[in-house]
């Protein structure tokens, strides 16, 4: 596939914690205005790829590339620019406390623009309504509830319209309802904005709303990516178990105590 | 509550109520003896109401420690619901819990940690002090009420405590000056001892060190926090350089926070020193002063106030150093606010020795 129908992606890239390898030679595709879904369990290192295609974390092998630059090794300067037309949603949301939630969305409109005041009032307005935080913008993050935070830094993510938006797990831990919004939210933006979208989720009712592609982690390796239907339909156990919802068999380490604490007699 | 009991019965054990986390001690204690004999040992679980993971936990662990010693630990009679108790606990190949770092194996990775810190502090200081002139000359955009936010915290609102403790310090200093030359009917000297104390020395140190405490202190806390909860990740991630953003207006703040502090530092400890000589020593007023602004140089308060600017710097680079290297959670956030008031006040002890030898070398 030619580099320009992708706004990112992974070719062999291994990190490591110390000893524990969290990603093992990830390949990945993430096309232009498609909203790829990064599956998986937790510690399946979805949150650690996020990172090391924003230039966050610095792979220990393989390279990657965002909107065409290799974000690890370009100058500062260079990462900048592409940065910036780039929205990040983090796990817990990152908005700066130290500031009101107007402010935190404002934040990338006065760093990267030079709209009037005005008009960045109003985008902040804008964005907020769509969110469903109107009444929230003076408020700090700390008086808000978690799903409120994540939709905070969702309209700060995503206020300059960003031709890529990262976010990691936009509707966990919300209500129903709640999550159902984001989805449709991150629907317009893919659809009407022309934002491409990479998310990490673990919920299956949010990948089949919104999932053009989708990419499956486990221990840190692909095992799947593709088209969600093609990828639904694929006979791999491990893909079955996280479709269909089933748990994996629990791994035993060791042999259970009642086979120790059982009488020799009662064994047999 | 109901109670455990334990029956001895020859090597069998029969065990009544609730066996959790309130009573397996009991039941553990008695396993113990046992099993290091090398003997078999049943226990019997019919009486038994309730079985929880620690009990669970003391039938494992006697029974890993009979069958080390060669004997085995049975169980007798569990009801079905025991049964699933049991069934869910495995028993892992061995292996030990790990302890905490030996003291020279936390001594060797403190020391460690702080050269880390070091050479981090000076790339920043490398960074931010290009920076700082940088966006000196394309103006901080929209950093500017940012910059006199800073200042107020940094400099205003530490003014009455760096005052108090300089009137109080040129107090004491004269005091103890005026005790000596007393002795020696040359008590007029106290203005020199004191102006020459204070302007070179005690004023831009002790003003220094309480900056340490109060601000260089909150801007490692601040910031570990900020690195902690992402903040700083998510302003890399904005396209926002995080020296740019967060450095260099504390920078700027501090630059003129700490000199401006020293100054009226200067003024109280004179003024300490002043009212010994009046009520103590008995020396006029416009005596005092004129013997003061006599034997007083603008070089004496120049050198100060360089001193005061290197220490600026020195609080705001060794602080964000602190304050920004990677986190794990909130005791690592602690920790490097204790490291970074105590490299401050080391460095700035050094920086003054420094700059002090080599002034007077270049006086003489």
């Amino acid at each position: 596939m030619a580099d320009v129908d992708l706004v990112a992606w992974a070719r062999g890239l291994d990190l490591a914690f110390g000893e524990r390898r969290v990603l093992r030679g990830v390949d990945a595709d993430f096309p232009r205005g498609a909203i790829t879904c990064v599956l998986g369990g937790s510690g399946s290192g979805k949150t650690t790829l996020l990172k090391c295609l924003v230039g966050l974390l610095a792979p220990s092998a393989g390279s990657t590339a965002l909107l065409g630059l290799d974000i690890v090794r370009a100058p500062a300067a260079e990462r900048e620019a592409v940065l910036r037309r780039v929205g990040m949603l983090f796990q817990q949301g990152a908005l700066f406390g130290s500031m009101t939630v107007g402010e935190n969305v404002r934040l990338p409109l006065e760093q990267h623009t030079r709209l009037p005041p005005a008009l960045m009032d109003r985008m902040v307005d804008l964005r907020l309504a769509q969110v469903g935080l109107a009444d929230a913008r003076d408020r700090r993050p700390s008086e808000l509830s978690g799903g409120m935070q994540k939709r905070a830094a969702l309209a700060r993510a995503s206020i300059l319209d960003p031709e890529v938006l990262f976010c990691d797990e936009p509707s966990a831990g919300l209500d129903p309802v709640v999550s159902a919004g984001i989805d449709e939210l991150l629907v317009f933006f893919a659809r009407r904005l022309h934002v491409s979208v990479v998310a990490i989720t673990h919920e299956l009712s949010s990948v089949e709303r919104i999932a053009d592609r989708v990419v499956m982690l486990v221990g840190g390796e692909v095992i799947a990516q593709g088209a969600l239907d093609e990828v639904r339909a694929s006979p791999d156990p491990r893909l079955r178990e996280f479709f269909e919802r089933r748990p994996p068999p629990t791994e035993r380490l060791g042999r259970p105590l009642l086979d120790e604490l059982r009488p020799r007699d009662a064994r047999r | 509550m109901e109670q455990l009991r334990i029956e001895t019965d020859g090597d069998t054990l029969r065990v009544r109520g609730p066996l959790t986390a309130e009573t397996a001690a009991a039941l553990w204690r008695a396993l113990e003896a046992r099993v290091a004999e090398g003997g078999d040992v049943t226990v019997d679980l019919s009486g038994v109401s309730r079985l929880g993971t620690a009990g669970a936990a003391a039938l494992a662990e006697g029974s890993a420690r009979a069958r080390a010693a060669g004997g085995r630990v049975v169980v007798a009679g569990p009801r079905p619901e025991h049964e699933e108790v049991l069934e869910q606990v495995v028993l892992p190949p061995v292996r030990p819990h790990r302890r905490r770092a030996p003291f020279l194996e936390h001594l060797g990775a403190g020391a460690h940690g702080a050269g880390a810190a070091l050479a981090r502090s000076l790339r920043l200081a490398g960074g931010a002090a290009w920076l700082a002139i940088a966006s000196a000359w394309r103006g901080p955009r929209g950093r500017f009420a940012e910059t006199v936010r800073h200042l107020v915290r940094f400099g205003s609102d530490g003014a009455p405590v760096v005052v108090t403790i300089a009137l109080l310090l040129g107090l004491a200093l004269a005091f103890q000056a005026a005790y000596q030359l007393r002795q020696f009917g040359a008590s007029i000297f106290v203005a020199n001892l004191v102006a020459l104390s204070v302007l070179r020395e005690l004023g831009p140190v002790m003003t220094a060190v309480v900056v340490i405490g109060r601000s260089g202190s909150s801007i490692a806390a601040e910031l570990g926090t900020m690195v902690v909860r992402e903040e700083v990740d998510a302003l890399e991630v904005m396209g926002i350089d995080p020296v740019q953003y967060l450095v260099v207006p504390r920078l700027y703040a501090m630059t003129i926070a700490v000199p401006a502090l020293t100054v009226f530092a200067d003024a109280a400890g004179l003024l300490g020193g002043l009212l010994i000589g009046v009520t103590y020593l008995d020396i006029a007023p416009q005596a005092y002063l004129q013997q003061t602004l006599r034997f007083v140089v603008p070089g004496d308060l120049l050198i100060g106030l360089f001193k005061s600017v290197l220490f600026a710097w020195v609080i705001v680079f060794v602080a964000v150093a602190y304050g920004l290297a990677p986190k794990s959670g909130p005791d690592t956030v602690g920790r490097a606010t204790t490291a970074s008031v105590v490299t401050s006040i080391f460095l700035l002890v050094l920086v003054d020795t420094t700059v002090t030898t080599l002034h007077t070398i270049w006086l003489t």
